[in-house]
């Protein structure tokens, strides 16, 4: 016994810098940004922040804007990973192109890949140019500045990351699982509903998870495909106006915090979903 | 528990692309036997299994379950949950997120049988096994020879025509895999279903088999019972995997049948050595292939185990070794030497010796076999 605490203090030890690094970066900050927001101005305790925030509809509609989006756009985006990666998790041909090219937009950047979409999506764009020439529609349907732009551009740069997730963990399950299945009469629907998706699920949870929070804190695809003077104000754009156009820190970072319980929020309910789903196995069957 | 009397298997060909995997495999498995497909990784074993539960489709030849054709390779291929086999895989595959009585009760759940009839049956199928107490376990939550015994029960609840295991025992550690052996051979003699098990273990393979087959690259080596395959491997490969280790290659000098015996003299690096055959139905081709090899005075090879040599003096077949290094088995110690010509030689004889010293060995001639030198 005396041994194992040895080990625990140099483990500890050796465990100090990045500890200093995690309170420095990432504790402090984040005390600080919740002090600001039970703060005033000139530093007195107040709930006004919240008060203010709660009783005003042009700032808290935020956050059913900003769900209004991140909901559907995560919905959608696991929605299409689950089966895509399901099909694909032993492996298909074309598997390396269309992890390339998946990746592409993970790399250039959110800015870069909105200020695309924002061609490709408008009026004269190749998306309206091919649906006008196959006579779906007659004039250029608006895809741009409005709520669908926002949710198509999120949708798009999200779902790489879903995917890839999704994938790994799937193709990380033994296929003997399958086969054990099917010997015991278990048809593919069935081996799918009653073993895939159960196996599936923590990492269907994990993954709708951050591909959530990554779509609540949407912020440059919601300035630059949408309306954020109006319909597409989210959260994230509600706290950056308030610190640095108005430069009223203790606001951004009251909803900096709002944002940050919401997003606890959905995550406790789909945790809460996936425990309800399987009890006790959190263990993935490897071979 | 379905009417099943043999399963047939005719040709079975398997290739992918160029690379033949399986080549015209013949085997039939009477109810009740309990067949190995042995032989080193790679040589078809598994592949051979999973063609017959149709997990793999195989490219031609016929299977027969009594007389109906379940596969042809061509129009027929029933699927595998129609088939009516049970299968342990060798990582177990329980499903993680059931308990140790859901992954059992699974299959009779599919089959939509009534509620009280799977309870029964479950707790029938947790009591053959042994595991009882564990029903609600998780199968994370078990040793491996525990989630083995869940794999066994898993599949004899579902009463198959035809049980079959793909390396069950090969994750487990040397004592347990001794236990589940013994109760794998227990299990077969109370259930009395016709049992296909794949191995590279010749000890298991010995140990539980009626029927053996040796398989290399795909073919089907030799087929016989476990003192067939042992005592009189049909070639140098299956005698090489029997533990003949001492192979010395040479040419025969003469063969004279003598009465219900056959002498052939060997030659073996300017030593002479006797082998004597049995003159019998069996070994006739043997006979016919060692005549050949003698009028074409083609290059052939001896073999014999080390457990065979012994210390004994005789008028032949008895030679000085230079013992070089004794290895301490328990009962004995095996010893690794050369012959006069430099012939290595590892042999197990009664007398101790140790390592410089020089020993006599007798190679008794009706253990000492005469293989084809194997091609490729």
């Amino acid at each position: 016994m005396k041994i194992g605490k040895k080990i625990d203090r140099s483990l500890f030890i050796m465990l100090l810098p990045a500890i200093f690094v995690l309170l420095c970066l990432f504790i402090y900050p984040f005390i600080f940004g919740l002090y600001l927001s039970f703060t005033t101005k000139d530093g007195t305790y107040t709930l006004a922040n919240y008060i203010r925030f709660f009783s005003d509809q042009w700032e808290y509609r935020t956050i059913w804007i900003t769900l209004y989006i991140s909901l559907p756009v995560t919905l959608i985006c696991v929605g299409l990973s689950i089966p895509l990666a399901y099909y694909m998790r032993r492996g298909i041909k074309s598997e390396r192109m269309i992890t390339f090219f998946l990746i592409i937009p993970l790399t250039l950047g959110t800015v870069l890949v909105s200020q695309g979409m924002l061609t490709f999506l408008g009026p004269k764009g190749w998306v309206n140019q091919f649906l006008m020439f196959i006579g779906i529609v007659k004039d250029p349907i608006q895809f741009t500045h409005n709520m669908l732009g926002v949710i198509l551009s999120v949708v798009i740069q999200n779902f790489p990351y879903s995917f890839l997730m999704l994938l790994g963990y799937i193709s990380g399950i033994s296929p003997d699982l399958e086969k054990a299945s099917q010997m015991l009469g278990a048809s593919k629907s069935q081996t799918f509903w009653k073993i895939m998706f159960p196996i599936m699920a923590p990492g269907v949870a994990i993954t709708f998870c951050l591909n959530f929070v990554m779509a609540f804190s949407v912020y440059p695809s919601a300035v630059l495909l949408g309306q954020p003077s109006g319909p597409t104000r989210v959260i994230a754009y509600a706290a950056y106006q308030w610190a640095f156009e108005k430069y009223d820190q203790n606001m951004g970072s009251t909803i900096s915090v709002i944002m940050g319980v919401i997003e606890l929020i959905v995550i406790a309910l789909v945790l809460s979903w996936r425990s309800h789903l399987q009890k006790g196995a959190s263990i993935v069957g490897k071979g | 528990m379905r009417e099943f009397n043999k399963l047939t298997i005719k040709n079975l060909n398997k290739s992918y692309e160029d690379f033949e995997v399986l080549k015209d495999f013949n085997l039939t498995v009477e109810n009740g036997e309990f067949v190995t497909f042995l032989g080193p990784s790679g040589c078809g074993k598994s592949t051979a299994l999973n063609c017959i539960c149709g997990l793999i489709p195989i490219t031609g030849g016929e299977i027969f379950a009594d007389d109906e054709c379940i596969e042809n390779g061509i129009d027929i291929s029933i699927p595998p949950e129609k088939r009516g086999f049970g299968m342990v895989f060798q990582n177990y595959a329980l499903f993680p997120h059931l308990t140790i009585a859901q992954n059992i009760a699974f299959g009779l759940q599919i089959k939509k049988m009534d509620k009280k009839e799977i309870g029964k049956r479950v707790i029938q199928a947790i009591a053959l096994v042994h595991l009882e107490g564990q029903e609600n376990k998780y199968p994370g939550q078990l040793s491996g020879g525990q989630q083995q015994r869940v794999a066994i029960a898993r599949c004899a609840v579902m009463e198959p025509r035809l049980l079959m295991l793909d390396e069950p025992l090969s994750n487990l550690d040397a004592k347990l895999r001794v236990e589940m052996r013994y109760e794998l051979k227990a299990l077969h003699e109370r259930l009395q279903i016709a049992t296909i098990y794949v191995t590279h273990d010749q000890q298991e393979a010995l140990a539980l088999s009626d029927k053996i087959v040796v398989m290399k690259r795909g073919k089907v080596q030799q087929i016989g019972t476990p003192q067939q395959i042992f005592s009189n491997p049909s070639n140098l490969f299956v005698a090489d995997f029997m533990g003949f280790k001492n192979q010395w290659g040479g040419k025969i000098e003469k063969i004279v049948e003598n009465g219900d015996k056959v002498d052939v003299t060997v030659n073996v690096n300017g030593l002479t050595m006797l082998s004597i055959i049995a003159n019998n139905k069996e070994e006739t081709g043997r006979i016919l292939t060692l005549k050949h090899a003698f009028e074409n005075s083609k290059e052939i090879v001896t073999a014999i185990r080390p457990e065979d040599i012994t210390s004994a003096d005789g008028p032949n077949n008895c030679f000085d070794c230079n013992v070089r290094i004794v290895e301490y088995l328990g009962k004995t110690s095996e010893i690794s030497g050369s012959l006069q010509n430099g012939l290595k030689v590892d042999a197990r004889p009664e007398h101790l010796t140790s390592s410089g010293e020089s020993t006599r060995l007798y190679i008794p001639a009706d253990k000492l076999l005469v293989f084809m030198k194997e091609e490729g």
